[in-house]
């Protein structure tokens, strides 16, 4: 087969000891030669769009196509991301479902509200687009800060780092995962899907366990400002 | 040997202090000591500088013979043989299993195996002949001067055009290296034919990266891509992977259909798209309708969304070693979007962007010794 | 600073492959015949009447070596057999900015010699020094190329190094503007493979390498016995060099000036070897 790109070489040799072979081969975080591959583009509106004569991806291979981008119309990411953060032992349909149960119980609530709201300006105050829900919960639930170990001298401090918008992200969701799955395991009635969207909702609105948890966070990252001169 | 070596016109009696025979010396005192040990060692160069050129015209006169003999064993016809029939040859009569290629046997002309013997160009009083001999690195740091030359010429050039307030020259322009990318170390190696470390070519790269940004650089436009090659040529195709089928006509319904061969971690998959279809789906036997998870769906309806021809071809496939839920609608996605790039080719570049036509090289890691699985290790005493 | 006699009398046994060996090409065998039935020793070419000293003068010579002056050829006899101290004049050094040194802090203490003063804390070289020396170095080139010898320009001075490496190729000798390998002369024969022919002298236009430390190849020079002509400024120590020019080594125009004279010089001492060679035949 092809192993043209493939970031790995493989070098056998044979030991005097026993006659089987030993792969020296390093575990490589990608089968994807970065020097020649480009990420794929994955939004139609681009992909409709011409490129560029001079872009580099007119020349060099592409990465195959991950299975849950394809373009459809109610695609997205964080709603997706959300589903993968949630997921166990590869399966993703169980948590899909799940996920998708909570964004039916978000819609559900919101359009409850909708039509119970009196006046049209209140009516159009509520978003009832439970992606959207989702969207700006998790946002709400952002850190600004992450708190990492550093030893200095013997003892481990906890000093406060910034973090970009994807770990921002990853961490708010799995803050969110771990609080519902706390509260699942003691619960007979509702499931994981049922306290995800509690917590979305909550978060939707900056109330709920998680907006109080990354809250907390962000008071210990104040509180140990002044070892943020251990970061280096 | 030393008479090419020595010159003719100040031919003259030698002396050397410290002889004690006699300070007048013969004709053939022999040369003083020094020059005996010198000469001598230019004839050792002399002699292994003959020695390889006769060896290296037996050998390849061995060659010559041994690709006719080659030829007449693999019923070729021995004035048409060429490298790549000798290759096929050599792989059919020698079958290694070695992993590295390059330890396989191999049969090529000497010039290409054999080490290269180092000849120094001197006249015949023993200058040598490049100017820049004594930087025991002469192309190299020729090539280096060369391009500090073009970059003050490049930059004088540009001044001149900036003072005649002609900035929008065609010839101000800052040299396009789209599609090209610099030749790596070992082919720099051989094009200058000196041994460089990698150090001396990030510095000639320092110096030509600082041409190339020059406005005006497209002057030399003809000197720069002496050194750059195209980056299809690090891809020899832009397809990783099976290549886009041929468009066949089928015989009983007069379709065009396109049939392509991939495969998805075990499992292998061969499907055939058929054009003027309603939208048809034969997987194994099984519809659309049999397929209930949504992502299963969704991949495999993954190109005629981005195709925009959904209800418009039909798909048929069969696979061995059918894997887990993804693997067999991954297969079908691969082997749908071959087919559409082949059957409507203004739609290839978008499939190709889109990553479809790529193929998947992600498959299981295999278990290492001591270990439970590929990358999970026992659990971890301390003592 | 002693004069170094690169008569054939006295080779140097670094310099191999010049003219103080025999001649044995066919061209000249005819000529070599006639001389061997007249004397013992074949006559030279070029050095007609050469006298050569015995072992006891040779002896004196360790002591007082200017008792060998009437073996040493013709040419050599003269300070200025080349005439070259009409192309060297004060004011066109001036003009070429020769007589700025570096500043008065920075000043070697064996370069006071060359200094006609300070002025706003900048050394300035005495030009009528800087004119006999600049003379003196000129001839002794020009007597290199005269016996066939290998010229090495040295420089690391960025400015003027393309214009140095371009004069060398023009005189068909030889130049070497960048970092300095190690052992280049000491250790050629590793280096390179196979024995080499030396340079019969180098010539630095600027002696300090860019981490204002002496250049290694003054030393290796010095080890091999190699002739050495250097442009000494201010701030440089003018230790192990034969030849030295006391004069400004960092400005472009300068360095310009100085590879015209040493142009000049070695293509008057080429043209007369291609005379004499003429001559012969």
């Amino acid at each position: 087969m092809e192993t043209l790109g493939i970031a790995c070489r493989r070098l056998a040799f044979t030991t005097k000891a026993s006659g089987r072979r030993i792969s020296t081969q390093k575990a490589l975080a990608t089968r994807y030669d970065p020097r020649v591959f480009r990420d794929p583009i994955i939004k139609l509106d681009e992909l409709n769009k011409k490129l560029a004569p001079e872009d580099e991806k007119n020349f060099l291979y592409i990465k195959a196509m991950e299975s849950d981008d394809t373009p459809v119309f109610y695609r997205n990411e964080v709603v997706d991301k959300l589903v993968r953060v949630c997921m166990k032992d590869g399966g993703k349909e169980t948590s899909r479902n799940n996920i998708f149960s909570a964004l039916e119980i978000i819609k559900r609530r919101q359009y409850k509200l909708w039509r119970e709201a009196p006046t049209e300006e209140e009516k159009a105050k509520i978003e009832t687009n439970p992606f959207k829900v989702a969207e700006k919960g998790i946002k709400n639930c952002h850190p600004l800060m992450k708190l990492m170990p550093v030893t200095r001298g013997g003892t481990t401090y906890r000093v406060p780092f910034p973090i970009e918008e994807k770990e921002a992200e990853f961490r708010a969701m799995k803050m969110m995962r771990d609080i519902c799955r706390g509260k699942a395991k003691h619960s007979k009635i509702l499931h994981f899907g049922d306290y995800i969207a509690n917590e979305l909702l909550a978060a939707y609105n900056n109330e709920g366990q998680t907006i109080q948890a990354k809250q907390e966070l962000h008071k210990q990252c104040e509180a140990n400002r002044a070892y943020a001169h251990y970061r280096g | 040997m030393l008479r090419p070596f020595l010159r003719s016109s100040l031919g003259n009696a030698t002396r050397f202090l410290g002889t004690e025979a006699s300070a007048i010396s013969e004709e053939d005192a022999g040369a003083p000591r020094n020059l005996k040990r010198i000469g001598r060692a230019l004839e050792t160069y002399l002699r292994h500088s003959r020695e390889n050129a006769s060896m290296m015209a037996r050998e390849r006169a061995d060659f010559d013979l041994g690709k006719r003999h080659l030829a007449n064993m693999m019923g070729i016809d021995p004035h048409t043989i060429n490298q790549n029939d000798i290759d096929k040859a050599i792989e059919y009569l020698f079958p290694s299993s070695l992993f590295d290629k390059k330890a396989r046997p191999v049969m090529r002309p000497p010039d290409e195996i054999l080490p290269r013997f180092n000849r120094f160009t001197f006249d015949d009083e023993g200058r040598p002949s490049d100017s820049r001999f004594y930087t025991l690195r002469p192309k190299f740091y020729a090539l280096l001067s060369e391009i500090g030359l073009k970059t003050y010429n490049v930059s004088r050039l540009h001044a001149e055009h900036v003072k005649l307030n002609r900035k929008d020259d065609v010839n101000d322009q800052t040299v396009s290296l789209t599609g090209t990318t610099w030749i790596n170390e070992e082919k720099m190696k051989k094009k200058l034919g000196e041994n460089i470390t990698t150090e001396m070519y990030a510095h000639l790269f320092l110096a030509f990266d600082y041409l190339v940004s020059l406005p005006g650089s497209v002057v030399e436009s003809e000197f720069i891509s002496q050194f750059r090659e195209p980056l299809t040529s690090a891809t020899a195709s832009r397809i990783f992977g099976p290549e886009i089928p041929k468009v066949e006509i089928c015989s009983k319904t007069n379709r065009r259909t396109a049939t392509a061969s991939v495969r998805v971690k075990s499992t292998n998959a061969t499907v055939t798209v058929s054009d003027a279809g309603t939208g048809q789906w034969d997987i194994d036997g099984l519809t659309m309708h049999n397929f209930r998870s949504l992502l299963a769906r969704e991949v495999l309806l993954c190109p005629l969304i981005v195709a925009n021809l959904i209800g418009q071809v039909d798909v048929k496939a069969t696979t061995v070693g059918a894997g887990g839920a993804t693997a067999v609608p991954r297969a079908v996605r691969h082997g749908t979007a071959l087919g559409l790039a082949a059957l409507f080719p203004d739609v290839e570049e978008k499939l190709r962007l889109a990553g479809l036509i790529s193929w998947d090289p992600r498959d299981k890691e295999r278990n290492k010794v001591n270990q439970p699985g590929a990358r999970a290790k026992w659990i971890w005493k301390r003592r | 600073m002693r004069r170094v006699f690169t008569s054939p009398a006295f080779p140097s046994h670094r310099s191999l492959f010049l003219s103080r060996q025999k001649a044995t090409t066919s061209a000249s065998n005819t000529l070599q015949q006639h001389q061997q039935s007249t004397s013992s020793i074949p006559a030279p070419s070029i050095h007609r009447d050469i006298k050569v000293p015995s072992i006891s003068a040779l002896e004196k010579a360790s002591t007082q070596s200017t008792s060998l002056k009437p073996y040493v050829s013709e040419e050599l006899q003269a300070d200025d057999y080349f005439n070259l101290e009409s192309l060297v004049n004060v004011k066109e050094m001036f003009d070429a900015r020769l007589h700025l040194g570096h500043k008065i802090g920075t000043l070697n203490d064996n370069m006071k010699w060359a200094l006609y003063g300070e002025r706003l804390g900048i050394c300035i070289f005495d030009l009528d020094v800087t004119k006999k020396f600049i003379v003196r170095a000129l001839n002794f080139v020009a007597h290199v190329a005269a016996r066939g010898g290998i010229i090495l320009f040295v420089t690391t001075n960025r400015e003027s190094m393309l214009n140095v490496e371009k004069t060398a190729k023009e005189l068909g000798e030889y130049s070497h503007c960048r970092r300095w390998q190690e052992g280049t002369l000491t250790n050629s024969a590793q280096l390179v493979g196979a024995t080499i022919r030396l340079p019969d002298t180098i010539i630095f236009l600027s002696t300090l390498t860019s981490l204002n430390e002496p250049h290694p190849a003054i030393i290796e020079a010095a080890k091999l016995t190699i002739p050495t002509v250097g442009v000494v400024d201010s701030n440089t120590d003018p230790a192990y060099l034969t030849y030295l020019i006391p004069a400004n080594d960092d400005t472009p125009q300068s360095a310009e000036y100085l590879l015209r004279l040493f142009k000049e010089a070695i293509t008057r001492g080429k043209a007369y070897r291609k005379k004499q060679q003429q001559l012969e035949f």
